[in-house]
């Protein structure tokens, strides 16, 4: 227990000289706030008023208003709820399931060449497509969201942790165990996942990327999200149409998804850099 | 070569098994049926039973899963549903206008990509490197649709400069062009970003290599060493992150053929995800997972030939 708290002590020590990794946690942590307040600070974005219709920012509309007299802002404000609780949701599986697969697969050969095979065959498909045509199938919703957003992001986790199992199965600490007569339940859970800790906290970020902008880009194409939910994708969608001269209606969301992705993969490089300096991209 | 290049073949296969089985299962696992998701509640006995025979999904279910498989190998998906024409013809009209964007981009993407990463890499951590990492940083950030809409907006809507949307066949080139400079730019640079990203980190460890310092002490010139040992050693690692980036690269094309109205394989598969049209859903994954094959194979034989002891060695 002592030894993963020093580590966690050195990597948050590490990462707070490191600029980037503030600038990206900062970020993340506005957006996260701001979601969880929405209902608080903003009005009801689904309000329409055909009145107001395409009004530019002012003190009573920040940002401004769309096509059907909605409040930008507060659009803004409530368009990440849904998707980052979906993206939350299904990295949390994914990542649990991919931790599982990788490091199973990484210490079974015969599971290693059924299962991986799989995986591969799931991950050089695009995942934009894969999620497409998943949910065409399953049909729109929040759980055909989850279920595709799961199955795009396992593969990923499940080769990343396999390749840490791999090496971690060489180890000298591993032969030993086995010599004292440790059983392989034990093995695994001691001395195998532990090697994949590492990667699975940097792919967490860049999983949570992949999925904030596969869902955007779906809800902006109309499908998964009900289209009444605010989402940015959506939003986006309708601000197509009335770019000239309601280029408010385009920026703020559109800004909304490019901040939260940019927060992701900023934490996400610092904790490669602390983490895994190998495999560092300078 | 050609043992190499079957190997290789069957290590793909799984890319387009492993999706269409997943899309073979969860059809039939839809509430109520197929059938019933595809008609709604109003739909009589008769309809359901009807539409299940025209989808085959009144046979047992070992056989459903026989004719699925001879159905991949025949290339051959059926009707449309809702188009009522045969899906593989369909695909077919719709492929050249999707490869003829994601290769211009992919083009536009590597060009871009390697002379920023060629000029980072020979300024290190100089005021250049910093801003084009920055770029790069952002670059990685910032969603295509959102990129397409702001430049639809400033460059088609406010300045004229090029058409909102649409597509005009490549006979008439003048306005082949204009549809396409917009779309390609907005897929093709956001590749580039991350393109370069590799290619800059594996551009830099090649010049930290002693082979550099001998030929520099040999007194070649920085660009000779550049174009001769350099960017030569950094192919293969570059080839990777391309054929990583082929996903990519297919994905976005997806989301902007619509936002475009280019009508390529993404519109389609929009159209029939919409109507939830399972045949025309199944042939445009299959033939997105096909181009997926056929351009790793690409890459994999571009590897071989770069590298000999890829193809005699253990080939992974």
């Amino acid at each position: 227990m002592s030894a993963s708290t020093t580590r966690f002590t050195r990597t948050s020590k590490a990462l707070f000289h490191e600029p980037n990794a503030l600038v990206g946690a900062g970020l993340l942590l506005l957006i996260i706030v701001i979601s969880l307040i929405a209902p608080l600070i903003s009005p009801d974005p689904t309000v329409v008023n055909p009145l107001h219709r395409l009004a530019p920012p002012s003190l009573e509309h920040p940002f401004g208003t769309d096509n059907l007299g909605r409040d930008v802002f507060a659009l803004t404000l409530w368009g990440g709820r849904a998707s980052l609780l979906i993206t939350a949701i299904s990295t949390a599986i994914a990542v649990i399931l991919g931790y599982a697969i990788g490091v199973l697969a990484g210490y079974f050969r015969l599971f290693d060449s059924i299962v991986m095979r799989i995986m591969d065959g799931l991950m050089s498909f695009p995942s934009v497509v894969l999620m497409i045509s998943l949910v065409g199938v399953l049909g729109n919703g929040v759980i055909p969201l989850i279920i595709g957003m799961s199955i795009t992001l396992i593969p990923a986790t499940a080769r990343l942790v396999r390749g840490a199992a791999l090496s971690a199965k060489e180890l000298t600490s591993v032969e030993s165990a086995r010599a004292i007569g440790a059983r392989t339940p034990r093995i695994l859970i001691r001395y195998i996942a532990p090697e994949g800790v590492s990667v699975v906290i940097v792919q967490t970020t860049m999983a949570l990327a992949t999925g904030i902008l596969v869902i955007a880009s779906l809800s902006f194409i109309g499908i998964g999200l009900d289209p009444s939910t605010p989402s940015w994708g959506g939003s986006l969608s309708s601000a197509q149409q009335y770019f000239n001269p309601a280029w408010w209606m385009a920026v703020f969301p559109g800004l909304a998804i490019f901040v939260t992705v940019l927060g992701l993969v900023l934490v996400g490089d610092a904790l490669r850099d602390v983490l895994d300096p190998r495999s560092s991209r300078g | 070569m050609l043992l190499y290049a079957l190997k290789r073949l069957a290590a793909l296969l799984p890319t387009i098994l492993v999706p269409m089985v997943l899309l073979f299962v969860l059809i039939r696992l839809a509430p109520g049926g197929p059938a019933g998701a595809l008609l709604g509640d109003e739909a009589s006995p008769e309809q359901i039973q009807a539409l299940n025979n025209q989808l085959g999904l009144n046979e047992p279910l070992w056989r459903q899963f026989i004719n699925f498989l001879g159905s991949l190998v025949r290339l051959d998906f059926g009707d449309s549903l809702f188009l009522k024409a045969n899906v593989t013809g369909l695909v077919l009209d719709r492929l050249s206008v999707t490869a003829t964007f994601v290769i211009l981009s992919m083009i536009f993407a590597l060009v871009l990509g390697l002379i920023t990463a060629t000029i980072a890499s020979r300024s290190h951590n100089g005021p250049l490197d910093r801003i084009l990492v920055g770029f790069a940083v952002v670059g990685n950030a910032i969603p295509s649709f959102w990129l397409a809409v702001m430049l639809i907006g400033v460059f088609a809507v406010q300045l004229r400069w090029f058409p909102v949307a649409g597509y005009a066949p490549p006979t008439d080139p003048i306005a082949w062009a204009q549809h396409l400079i917009l779309p390609v730019f907005c897929l093709g640079v956001l590749q580039a970003a991350e393109l370069f990203r590799y290619s800059r980190a594996s551009m830099l460890d090649s010049m930290s290599q002693p082979f550099v310092a001998t030929a520099r002490s040999l007194g070649l010139s920085d660009n000779t060493i550049q174009n001769r040992y350099v960017t030569r050693m950094t192919l293969v690692p570059i080839m990777t992150v391309f054929g990583l980036s082929l996903g990519t690269l297919l994905g976005g094309a997806v989301i902007l053929e619509t936002l475009f109205s280019l009508p390529g394989l993404g519109q389609l598969l929009l159209t029939a995800v919409q109507r939830r049209d399972y045949p025309l859903i199944q042939g445009c994954a299959f033939f997105i997972a096909l181009i997926m094959v056929i351009a790793n194979l690409i890459v994999d034989l571009f590897y071989a030939a770069a590298d000999p002891r890829i193809r005699y060695g253990k080939a992974s």
